[in-house]
């Protein structure tokens, strides 16, 4: 009997690989489905963090450099 | 051979031509590199011309530049004019020469230093170890059964065998740093944004640095020196000006608070990585246990980030050429590309709120030291080792102790330290300090040269 947890990772890489057209065999969806499975499991650590609404990105886009003078 | 600052004052002084210095590496090359498989291309042809270019100069009398004669290389991510770069695939094979040099290869160049050659590394850049399945692995001078390290491992390698002086290499997660431990030679990881990355093939893009290799801390701050500068054309480039470390890596350590990491990173290393930290945080007066915050979520986060940014920038050719990818990594390639946006973009917010924790640190200190490898270099072919009890999965382990560190952008120097003597294997120790700090862990790092603590003697092979 497959490990549920393992079942729904391998229909996650099936399907996700398929919707974003990068052909895989069975065997490399089981490999990758693995990878996968064990990023999750650290993961868990990283959804558990709180993080606030203003806990915004590293990086946030600027338009352009903030002025170093006010216009006149 | 000399360090390459002794070559560029033989050069100067003209006690050598810079023709010789470069003869003497390509024949250490060509005795060494089939046993130690660092280099994947010479260019020797071009580098004969620089190298005359520089002799030619002198004998006009002109004024040399800082690095007149140096002989170097670069990691096979560099862009070199007339060269494809392959970043250590085969899928890039194909791929048109490139048309100019990366921006830093074009500083070398104009600093005066001569480029011998493209070096090993993991297929483009995902490892920690340079068992590079197409162009064979790179071999650890120190002892050739051994990983070199990477996924710089033809940097450290091509430096420990005494092929060149300085190479050059990339930092994603401990690029730099794991084989600087490994081969025993010194290694900088510049503040993430320092060196332009403009001319290289990137990785990561959130994460990625470019650093310098040496075998004295003078060879490596000069290096690093010459190739500073802002870059408007690097959106990652955020330095504004240049600010040179060379002439302060002599100054005293008096009034500088110099802290051991303890938690994580402690119960990461392995015995002779505690030995080596034990010697410098000695050396240094160092004090013990200081608490890095949140060091093993920041390596979930930047893993999680690594993934997501790579599989999403090899998706293209993963989608037509999967199977040409190097098999140790095109699995987590993949796997990567189909990593759910939530994960990736909690990773990115937990960054900001780390980057500010590692900063409020360096309030309270100037220089952190840590081990840059949990264990020293291990067999070829390891799939796993023993790391206090624990058996781990070999290849990503050993940057459990670099990742955290890259991950807020902090500047490191790792130094060469003999934990378990000089006939024995090496292990690096990461001298960390604040982003735009360079020059206090250069000081450091000197520190521990001067003191005959950390060194980088040329292999004996």
């Amino acid at each position: 009997m497959p490990d549920p947890r393992s079942l729904d990772v391998t229909d996650y890489v099936r399907t996700t690989a398929r919707f974003l057209e990068l052909p895989l065999s069975d065997a490399q969806v089981e490999r990758v489905a693995e990878h996968l499975a064990r990023t999750r499991e650290l993961v868990s650590a990283l959804r558990a963090t709180p993080l606030l609404p203003e806990d915004e990105l590293a990086e946030i886009f600027q338009p352009a450099p903030f002025p170093a003078q006010d216009p006149t | 051979m000399t360090t390459g600052l002794e070559i560029v004052r033989a050069v100067r002084r003209g006690e050598m031509l810079a023709e010789e210095a470069l003869e003497h590496c390509i024949a250490r090359i060509e005795v060494t590199d089939a046993r130690v498989n660092a280099f994947t291309d010479g260019s020797f042809s071009r580098a004969v011309d620089e190298a005359r270019a520089i002799d030619a100069r002198r004998a006009r009398g002109e004024v040399l530049p800082a690095l007149a004669g140096l002989p170097y290389a670069v990691k096979n991510l560099f862009d070199i004019q007339g060269l494809t770069t392959r970043a250590g695939s085969t899928v890039r094979n194909g791929e048109p020469a490139a048309s100019a040099d990366a921006v830093l290869v074009q500083r070398m160049h104009a600093a005066g230093a001569v480029l011998v050659g493209a070096l090993n590394m993991d297929e483009f850049a995902y490892g920690f170890t340079t068992e590079n399945t197409h162009y064979g692995p790179c071999h650890n001078p120190r002892d050739l059964t051994r990983i070199a390290g990477g996924s710089s491992g033809g940097c450290g390698a091509a430096v420990a065998s005494g092929q060149v002086p300085v190479t050059l290499g990339s930092d994603t997660n401990g690029s730099i740093r794991v084989p600087s431990s490994l081969c025993g030679v010194w290694g900088l990881k510049p503040t993430f944004g320092r060196l332009s990355r403009r001319g290289t093939f990137p990785f990561v893009a959130s994460l990625d640095h470019l650093g310098p290799f040496a075998r004295c801390v003078e060879d490596l701050a000069a290096t690093y020196d010459a190739m500073q500068g802002p870059d408007p054309l690097d959106p990652g480039c955020h330095a504004q000006r240049v600010q040179p470390a060379l002439a302060q890596i002599g100054n005293s350590l008096q009034g500088l608070r110099i802290g051991v990491l303890g938690g994580y990173f402690d119960d990461n290393a392995g015995p002779s990585a505690r030995k080596a930290v034990d010697i410098a945080a000695h050396a240094l007066k160092a004090t013990r246990g200081v608490a890095w915050p949140d060091a093993a979520l920041a390596r979930v986060a930047a893993f999680v980030i690594t993934a997501s940014e790579g599989g999403s920038l090899h998706l293209p050719m993963l989608r037509e050429r999967a199977a040409e990818y190097e098999p140790l990594s095109v699995d987590r390639f993949i796997a990567g590309a189909l990593q759910p946006v939530e994960w990736y973009l909690r990773a990115q917010r937990f960054r900001r709120i780390y980057r500010d924790q590692v900063l409020r640190l360096f309030n309270e200190w100037d220089v952190l030291l840590t081990p840059a490898t949990p264990v020293p270099a291990t067999p070829i072919g390891t799939e796993q080792f023993d790391l206090n009890g624990r058996s781990v999965p070999a290849r990503p382990s050993m940057g459990l102790l670099t990742q955290p560190i890259s991950f807020a952008g902090c500047p490191v120097v790792a130094a060469p330290l003999w934990p378990d003597g000089k006939q024995a294997l090496p292990l690096g120790v990461q001298v960390i300090a604040a982003p735009w700090r360079e020059d206090l862990a250069l000081r450091v790092a000197r520190a521990l040269e001067s003191a005959n603590i950390a060194c980088s003697p040329i292999a004996g092979i």
